[in-house]
């Protein structure tokens, strides 16, 4: 029994006759005799119970009427009564109760949130009955029972008579588990009449995101431009109960647990609820374009409702994206290059030699509490006055910025010297600095330092400094260092003295730099060591067409390559990124991140031109739920992985090996398979990759067992791995344009997913600049490929993420680039 | 003769590739003496300061101003290959960046005899790294290329350019006393003046 007009409501009816109802084994108490013809005598309008008949009295005390209860029993008092027990919703066919069920989702909020919450996206059941009573059984977990004032069930309750009709309300507790409920009609006779509902539980989804030109062909996302277009999509797959279901899909402001909880009613911010009708079977055809949303002063925070029951309400049995006590749905995020809404004041003044500091910070900053602190380090022959772009920036959306004179002449000790005084002078003079304006408003807890090219060595040096002891601050510590960015850094040092050690690390280069140029033949040039040494979470920024001094004002032109960006254009790239890094690690906002973990070409800063490319490299530090499938680093023979498992292949010239270019030129060899890599060349410096090539015509493939024991990926949300095209390969030549290829997941019983991440962007054609060697292309370009894990299963597609044996690449014309050699590492999943 | 003189041109005018970068650096040629001593004046500290440019350098109380005309390609700062501007054995403090200008200010410890001690520019390094006896290594180095000091003349011409002596309190008076020499010297460095000159608290 299917209603097309979707409600929460799951009636439980007993009905004397009952169209489509599940009825199991009818005992009809019947003798066949007739009354006797004085029976209502003493009964007069009453309705009685003989041998199994309902035995109709009319007021004058004779016999009105009898009927066999041959579809039930017999009730005193009512007459016939069907035992009949129905669990039927909305979304679900009586004939998929047992199997395809009622999905409930699980919203991320805490385990003690009162049922005022929980109950918006609960599912509901209206529970009557014409005579008798009713019990619920619930078998299995992830669900909680409650009643309509919200107290808990339990797992078995029994509903009197008196008690009918009522309403209970079923909630996921905990994603990934099943349960059953099972009514039982309690009228004496009917006891064997049950009805079950298989229940499942998952996490609850996202729900805004972006069309993809491929399968999954949806992609689930958190974070949007500012007037870039939002979509909406339920996988049917996912939640199969809601297939061919319609709905109003509003995207709202966000609202915070406890306001839901009280305000339930729907306000579309794009123009009006658009309609989304889920497909039956595809995210191709379950999803909408709702429209663009505003950024406000740097984000807008939205929510996502779909409305099932079309009431304009928040309510059970409708979807939200999310209901949590952190997050917002979605985040709209203003053009991040733009200056932010506090006007900036400025100083400068000095604290004695090489103590010269420029601050800037919020014109308001009384109002606005404890600010994080960035320090500005600057490079050789640089000056402390030259980051104006940047400290304004910043402090226009909420920072305080202090660059200052860095002694980087005498070399990179001195550099850090100067990083570690200037940055306890500012923390030690507060009450002086800007007439005392910064004074209890600098936390000296959340410190980020930032240094340019020597500084920017500089200040990893200092960092290290730090950590080993070799100087001790007054104002601060080690750890108030939360966030270490190097703008080309020198590699003066080995990695062991210049070593981020666990610090969020974040790099920003360019790949035309004419100075600290990245080249192979210059050991302090290749900035990708320090990357290569970093311990903590790293991410790197490589620029395309941006030279070593377009990330300050005033350095003299260096800039070497094709395309050049310009320092406009580069310092677009620079506050962009910049905004986002702090808006993430500083603002606690994780949708802010995706500007760093996503691929360029799917987000990227909305004042960034279009031709202007980008290389995005994101590595989470260790540990932290992470499942290191191969780290291409700890195990150096190609056919065993680093967590154990066999890797089978037949990809062309497979090689594994430091992350070096071993010939110290960017022409391609045979003899140097991972040419172009640049994160290895000094004492100290150990990362290793993989590479491998396939031609024109191949199909070929490489496989990495999923060791025994670890398979059960079902917690996990996003398999991650590094990429790069090999420069000046002739396969990369030949290609000379982006690269993709497919993932492939396979399951213990042999079910596969493909999934291609060309979808989202592919891995950038290494820049096109000469010189180190014949040939066109600087230094390969590490892109982050990030496919969420339910990207494998989307509609519906038959893969059992708890039991994966193994993850396959696939290369060649029909999975992807037809052409291309690729450097490879980190192969892992995340929670 | 219309051809040769077009070509004669071209080789004249900077490419216009997009690929090109900064001159490179004339590695080859190293040691490079500096082309002429434009100002010389001598300074004293009260306060000691610290001479970070050389390894285990004692802090100075006394020492040289120095403004110089140098090939502004070796000038121009470099973050990685720079090379070491010598006065003698000693490597001097560069004070500005001398690029496009060629005028290059530097500082040297004591009172080194500008007609004996040659200034020149040395092998890349990181200064720091530096002590006595690179910089005597470095000094023979150039002395074998052929690079001598200034003469006699040309020091005293040097001497009355760069006026009296300095005595000067401590570091940050040595600063505000730079930061004139750039604005005499390299005028289109002035914002690195006016960051020398920046008030105290």
């Amino acid at each position: 029994m299917r209603a097309t007009h979707l409600s929460t409501l799951l009636p439980l009816l007993l009905l004397p006759a009952c169209d489509g109802c599940h009825s199991t084994g009818v005992v009809p108490d019947d003798t066949g005799e007739p009354p006797a013809p004085d029976a209502c005598d003493d009964a007069a309008g009453q309705v009685l119970c003989l041998d199994g008949q309902a035995v109709t009295c009319d007021e004058a005390g004779d016999i009105a009427a009898t009927e066999e209860c041959t579809a039930g029993v017999c009730e005193e008092g009512v007459g016939c009564v069907a035992c009949a027990v129905d669990l039927a919703d909305v979304f679900v066919p009586e004939a998929d109760e047992e199997s395809t069920g009622l999905v409930l989702v699980v919203d991320p909020v805490p385990p003690d949130t009162q049922f005022s919450v929980r109950r918006l996206t609960s599912r509901a059941i209206e529970l009557s009955a014409a005579a008798g009573g009713v019990s619920l059984s619930l078998v299995g977990d992830g669900v909680t029972l409650y009643d309509g004032g919200g107290a808990e069930l339990g797992t078995a309750v029994t509903f009197t008579p008196a008690e009918l009709p009522t309403a209970v309300f079923l909630a996921g507790t905990a994603a990934g588990r099943e349960a059953t409920l099972t009514a039982t009609h309690t009228l004496a006779g009917c006891e064997a009449v049950t009805d079950t509902l298989r229940l499942r539980t998952v996490a609850a989804p996202d729900l805004a995101g972006e069309p993809l030109d491929r399968f999954p062909d949806f992609s689930f996302v958190n974070a949007f431009n500012e007037g870039e277009p939002v979509s909406v999509a339920v996988d049917p797959g996912l939640l199969p109960d809601r297939a061919g279901a319609t709905a109003d899909a509003y995207v709202v402001q966000h609202r915070h647990l406890g306001t839901w909880a009280s305000t339930q009613d729907l306000v579309d911010v794009t123009g009006g609820a658009e309609t989304l009708t889920v497909g039956t079977t595809s995210l191709a055809d379950s999803q909408v374009e709702v429209g663009t949303l505003d950024g406000g002063d740097l984000f807008g925070d939205y929510d996502v409702v779909l409305d099932f029951d079309q009431d304009g309400a928040l309510g059970p049995g409708d979807l939200i994206d999310h209901l949590s006590e952190g997050s917002a749905g979605l985040y709209a995020f203003i053009d991040l290059s733009q200056a932010g809404s506090h006007a900036v004041e400025q100083a400068q003044y000095s604290g004695g030699s090489w103590l010269g500091q420029r601050t800037y910070w919020p014109q308001d900053i009384a109002s606005l509490g404890s600010l994080p602190l960035v320090v500005v380090s600057h490079g050789n022959g640089h000056d402390y006055t030259w980051y104006d772009w940047l400290g304004e920036h910043l402090a226009s959306h909420g920072y305080v910025v202090m660059s200052h004179q860095n002694n980087t002449g005498p070399g990179i000790e001195t550099a850090s010297t100067t990083t570690l005084t200037n940055t306890d002078y500012l923390l030690g003079n507060l009450g002086s600095i800007g007439g005392g304006a910064l004074a209890g408003h600098v936390d000296g807890q959340r410190i980020i330092w930032i240094g340019h090219s020597r500084g920017g060595e500089g200040v990893v040096r200092a960092y290290d400094r730090l950590r080993d002891g070799q100087y001790t601050p007054t104002n601060f510590g080690a750890d108030d260092i939360r966030l270490i960015s190097s703008i080309a850094p020198t590699v003066f040092n080995n990695v062991s003295d210049s070593d981020p050690h666990g610090v969020a690390y974040h790099l920003l280069a360019g790949a035309a730099d004419g100075d600290v140029t990245g080249q192979p033949d210059c050991t302090q040039c290749q900035f990708f060591r320090i990357a290569g040494a970093a311990q903590g979470d790293l991410m790197v920024t490589y620029v395309q067409g941006a030279g070593h001094n377009d990330f300050n004002c005033c350095g003299f032109d260096d800039a070497t390559g094709p395309d050049q960006i310009g320092r406009t254009e580069a310092q677009v790239v620079g506050k962009s990124t910049y905004l986002a890094l702090l808006t993430w690690r500083f603002g606690e906002l994780e949708a802010a991140g995706e500007y760093l973990q996503r691929m360029y070409d799917d987000l990227h800063g909305a004042g960034i031109a279009a031709d202007t490319v980008v290389a995005n490299l994101y590595r989470p530090a260790s540990g932290g739920g992470i499942f290191v499938l191969d780290d291409l680093q700890s195990e150096s023979d190609l056919s065993v992985s680093s967590s154990g498992g066999a890797v089978a292949y037949d990809v062309t010239s497979p090689a594994e090996a430091l992350s070096q270019d071993a010939d110290d030129r960017f022409n391609w060899s045979e003899r140097d398979p991972l040419n172009g890599m640049t994160w290895v060349d000094g004492w100290g410096d150990s990362s290793r990759a993989l590479s491998f090539e396939w031609a024109a015509g191949e199909e070929l493939s490489i496989e990495w067992e999923v060791p025994a024991g670890e398979g059960d990926w079902s917690g996990f949300s996003v398999l991650s791995f590094a990429a790069a095209q090999v420069t000046r390969h002739p396969n990369t030549t030949s290609l000379d344009g982006p690269l993709d290829f497919t993932v492939t997941l396979v399951d213990g019983a042999g079910g596969e997913s493909d999934v291609s991440f060309g979808a989202w962007g592919g891995l950038t054609t290494p820049y096109k600049r000469t010189g180190n060697g014949g040939g066109q292309g600087w230094a390969d370009e590490l892109n982050t490929v990030r496919i969420p894990l339910g990207a494998f299963t989307a509609s519906g597609t038959a893969l059992d993420l708890s039991d994966l044996v193994a993850v396959r690449f696939h290369v060649g014309g029909v999975w992807g680039s037809a052409t291309g050699r690729v450097v490879v590492d980190d192969l892992e999943v995340l929670p | 003769m219309i051809r040769s003189l077009l070509l004669a041109l071209c080789a004249l005018i900077p490419s216009a590739s997009a690929q090109e970068g900064p001159e490179p650096l004339p590695l080859s040629e190293l040691p490079i003496a500096a082309e002429r001593l434009l100002a010389v004046a001598p300074f004293t500290l009260q306060e000691a300061r610290p001479y970070s440019w050389m390894r285990n350098h004692a802090p100075i109380r006394e020492g040289l101003l120095l403004a110089l005309e140098v090939d502004p390609v070796l000038a121009r700062p470099r973050q990685t290959a720079e090379p070491v501007l010598y006065v003698g054995g000693v490597a001097a403090e560069r004070l500005n960046a001398g690029y496009p200008s060629g005028h290059l200010l530097a500082l040297v410890p004591g009172k080194p005899d500008l007609t004996v001690e040659p200034i020149f520019f040395g092998q890349p390094d990181l200064p720091e790294r530096l002590d006595a006896d690179d910089g005597q290594r470095a000094l023979a180095e150039a002395r074998a290329s052929g690079i001598v000091a200034f003469s006699a003349a040309q020091v005293r011409s040097a001497q009355a350019a760069g006026g009296a002596a300095l005595g000067l309190r401590d570091s940050r008076a040595l600063d505000f006393a730079v930061a004139a020499w750039i604005e005499a010297w390299a005028p289109e460095e002035a914002e690195r003046a006016a960051g020398l000159r920046a008030p105290g608290m």
